[in-house]
């Protein structure tokens, strides 16, 4: 009954949304990454998608904007890979709040997600890689253990 | 020219998806063409933006779709609530089309909100009215419904009923969903007791245990069951109030509810006198009367009337 109502809210800020992917990508322009208006547009369609993809709906235009601005000044991140980063760092924000149950707040969890970015070297395989339990220590606490030792038995807090 | 607008039919709305009916009902009879139908449902953005926003107390710029679902559920069973208040559907769909959404919501909330208050007034009498029935699901549905009150969330998930009432009522709001449906099953189980409340207890007991030696453990509503002995006693010139029957007041039942069409009148009024019903509560009596009427009218053309009435004089219990 209210997936046709579901729908109203998809296409709601898209003008916003680059509005502010845009100023985000300005600053951004200072760490010497910038996207172009294609690739911002192309990133922004490939939002919806993961946002569909992984059961969630969007109302707010997005955390692209945000994510640009929290991760431009990663020593890891590099000026050929910010539109793929990015993508794959959407994915992972939703594959997150899901597994959070909604439960943090989107800076919260951006702010959490650039910790660990750094904290392995930019890889965005051992980031997904992350126990839920050590992300929502990491949430609660800002605190991250050392990589080692997720997953060690007896290592629970 | 244009052809002639239908009227929108009530019974085709649901009450427990009454918005999206209205529309889709709008639409059947040529209210709403399917640009008009669109814009309906686009006059919901606003409403439905602003309980995402007001749900993640604008912390967060996505939700999980069960989750939108659920709070835009929320949302449009509360505008129906607001619409509801109104009670022609054509004024609704032009409220609808002309009010904006988020007070229509705010109206409905509002609404609510003064049956939950109801209802709790409602619960308190029914626990100081609760029959000594011995049937368990009477009691623990009793027992239960103040869950409700704890559980319920009138801002994002209005339309959610969030208890369990195994308790049947002669005519149960199936249709209804939330708080619009605990309010109308409490209105009627409070006039249920107050009408069971006119006999003894001593002659309920003696009714439910004729009835069924296992009554303590069945699903039956005692109301129902009072009410087909009320009108075989009418009928048959027993004394009402004992409710007691015996095998040879049956042909005598069968053959006015064969023979005498203006019974049914008569039962209506004979039993409205006999119990001074409420006045605010006598369309639900009516209907429940004429409803066990007509059931033993039918028992009887298929012989099945010693079914449906309780023999009390030959109980072996």
């Amino acid at each position: 009954m209210e997936e046709k109502f579901l729908d109203l809210i998809q296409p709601a800020s898209r003008e916003s949304a680059l509005a502010r992917f845009a100023s985000a990508n300005e600053t951004a322009h200072r760490y010497g990454l910038s996207l172009t208006e294609g690739q911002m547009l192309s990133l922004l369609e490939a939002q919806r998608d993961a946002a569909r993809t992984a059961g969630r709906v969007e109302f707010g235009g997005g955390v692209l904007d945000q994510l640009m601005l929290a991760f431009c000044d990663s020593p890891y991140l590099r000026t050929d890979e910010v539109e793929q980063t990015l993508a794959a760092l959407n994915v992972l924000f939703y594959s997150f709040k899901n597994d959070t149950e909604d439960f943090w707040a989107d800076d919260d969890l951006i702010h959490a997600m650039r910790q660990l970015y750094d904290e392995d070297c930019g890889s965005l395989e051992l980031m997904g890689d992350i126990e839920i339990k050590e992300l929502e220590r990491l949430l609660r606490t800002g605190e991250l253990r050392s990589r080692e030792r997720w997953g060690s038995e007896g290592e629970d807090e | 020219m244009k052809p002639a607008l239908r009227t929108i039919d009530p019974a085709r709305l649901e009450p427990a998806n009454y918005l999206p009916s209205l529309l889709t009902e709008a639409a059947r009879v040529g209210r709403l063409d399917a640009r008009g139908e669109a814009a309906a449902r686009e006059r919901l953005t606003p409403l439905l933006e602003q309980r995402l926003r007001r749900f993640t107390s604008d912390q967060s710029s996505s939700v999980a779709a069960d989750r939108a679902e659920q709070l835009f559920g929320s949302a449009l069973y509360t505008v129906g609530i607001a619409l509801q208040r109104d009670p022609l559907p054509e004024r609704q769909l032009e409220r609808y089309l002309t009010e904006d959404s988020l007070l229509l919501y705010e109206q409905g909330l509002l609404l609510l909100r003064e049956m939950l208050d109801e209802a709790k007034a409602q619960m308190v009498r029914l626990r100081e009215t609760e029959l000594p029935l011995k049937n368990a699901a009477y009691h623990d549905t009793i027992l239960e419904l103040p869950n409700f009150f704890r559980a319920y969330d009138v801002e994002y998930s209005a339309q959610e009923t969030i208890v369990a009432i195994d308790y049947p009522l002669a005519e149960d709001p199936m249709n209804q969903v939330g708080v619009q449906y605990l309010l109308t099953y409490l209105r009627k189980l409070n006039f249920e007791n107050s009408v069971c409340a006119r006999f003894t207890p001593e002659a309920l007991q003696r009714l439910t245990e004729c009835y069924h030696p296992g009554f303590e453990q069945l699903l039956e509503n005692m109301y129902r069951l009072v009410l087909a002995n009320l009108i075989g006693c009418l009928l048959a010139g027993r004394e009402p109030r004992a409710l007691a029957l015996d095998a040879a007041d049956f042909p005598v039942i069968s053959d006015l509810l064969r023979k005498n069409a203006s019974a049914q009148e008569k039962i209506t009024v004979a039993a409205r006198a006999a119990f001074s019903v409420q006045a605010s509560d006598e369309p639900y009596f009516l209907r429940t009367v004429e409803t066990a009427f007509a059931h033993l009218q039918e028992c009887e053309a298929s012989g099945r009337l010693s079914a449906a009435l309780v023999q009390v004089h030959a109980c072996p219990f």
